[in-house]
């Protein structure tokens, strides 16, 4: 292919001012600055997560020794672990799945969290949809009911737009490199 | 990090800066997304450095660490970009090329590399690189076989987006 012949004898050639030369001092003040790389960001989006998640139970129930607030710590020491695991030298693929491998641990928890919490309120629940089709319905103006109702089916929908324009667009172009080389292989 | 390791670093980076410039090149396409790339993948160096054993050279870890970064870790911040900032990009790859025919022919070029997928534009470089097939399988993960078959559907795809 002459095109890519052509390109491949200037892309090779070194010419002055092609690009700007940092000096040493600029490259070291570089080296200062913050990441802002998307397995940072998975990080830091999914430790918050968990603080917010285990501060509502915290605040709720004033109970250390909770089951949520242990799964928390659990989860917290995993995720931890799973980002200083990755390796930034490592395959393409390899490094990509880490990362996934990372939100799909977050992932889990708010699961096990939500799904949880959706358990506890299982019998709330059932009486709120009784109600909620029942055909006295308008009769009993229950408006907190209707609001608890609404909620809990509104909470889901937040939830997962949230999570679209959290996780989704942080990981939208990795998912695309990551599926590519998966197919690949 | 201890002194003499980062000076050793700076040192190492600075002689081959232009490798991270030429993975910017391709994954961006005006001077303030390339700085920022640029940026993080010298973070990204700087905080593997302490795990570089000397195993490969310093030049072969940056390639791999860049295009990783390029690949799996960057993301372009959303903002809307200048007009006279692509201005400026475009002007600086005219003035780099003498024959008018032949930066036209390079520029066809690069505007066809970045219609490619993040995968492509990763080939395409190696290949532009002379990188063997097994090092690119390497790089990559994937199978030298399967490198070889997605090379040649990367340089096929280039051709149609040049020539229509």
């Amino acid at each position: 292919m002459e095109d890519l012949e052509l390109l491949k004898k200037k892309w090779n050639e070194e010419r002055p001012n092609e690009f700007r030369r940092y000096t040493e001092e600029e490259l070291l003040v570089m080296t200062q600055k913050k990441s802002v790389s998307v397995a940072k960001w998975v990080f830091m989006i999914g430790i918050l997560e968990i603080f917010i998640l285990v501060g509502i139970r915290f605040f709720r129930n004033k109970e250390i020794l909770d089951t949520k607030l242990i799964l928390g710590i659990c989860f917290l020491f995993f995720i931890s672990y799973f980002y200083h695991k990755i390796n930034r030298a490592d395959n393409t693929r390899t490094l990509a799945s880490q990362i996934l491998r990372l939100r799909f641990l977050i992932l889990i928890y708010s699961i096990l969290i939500l799904s949880g919490e959706v358990m506890e309120r299982a019998g709330k629940l059932y009486h709120y949809i009784k109600q909620f089709i029942g055909d006295n319905l308008l009769e009993r103006s229950d408006a907190y009911h209707y609001g608890r109702f609404v909620g809990l089916i509104a909470f889901p929908i937040v939830l997962y737009l949230i999570y679209k324009h959290t996780y989704g667009r942080l990981l939208k172009k990795l998912n695309e490199n990551y599926n590519e080389l998966k197919t690949l292989s | 990090m201890k002194p003499d390791l980062q000076k050793k670093f700076l040192q190492e980076l600075n002689e081959n800066q232009r490798i991270v410039h030429k993975i910017c090149k391709i994954y961006t396409d005006n001077p303030t997304d390339h700085e920022d790339l640029f940026q993080e993948i010298v973070i990204q160096l700087w905080n593997s450095y302490p795990n570089f054993r000397g195993e490969a050279k310093f030049s072969t870890w940056m390639y791999r660490i860049g295009l990783n970064t390029a690949l799996a870790l960057f993301r372009k911040r959303d903002r809307q970009v200048p007009t006279h900032t692509m201005e400026t990009m475009e002007q600086i790859k005219i003035h780099d090329e003498t024959d008018p025919e032949i930066e036209e022919q390079v520029k066809a070029m690069y505007d066809a590399i970045h219609r490619l997928s993040d995968v492509e534009k990763a080939l395409i470089m190696m290949y532009l690189d002379d990188k063997p097939y097994k090092e690119i399988a390497e790089i990559l993960g994937i199978t030298e076989g399967n490198a070889r078959v997605k090379m040649n559907r990367a340089k096929e795809k280039l051709k149609t987006l040049i020539h229509g």
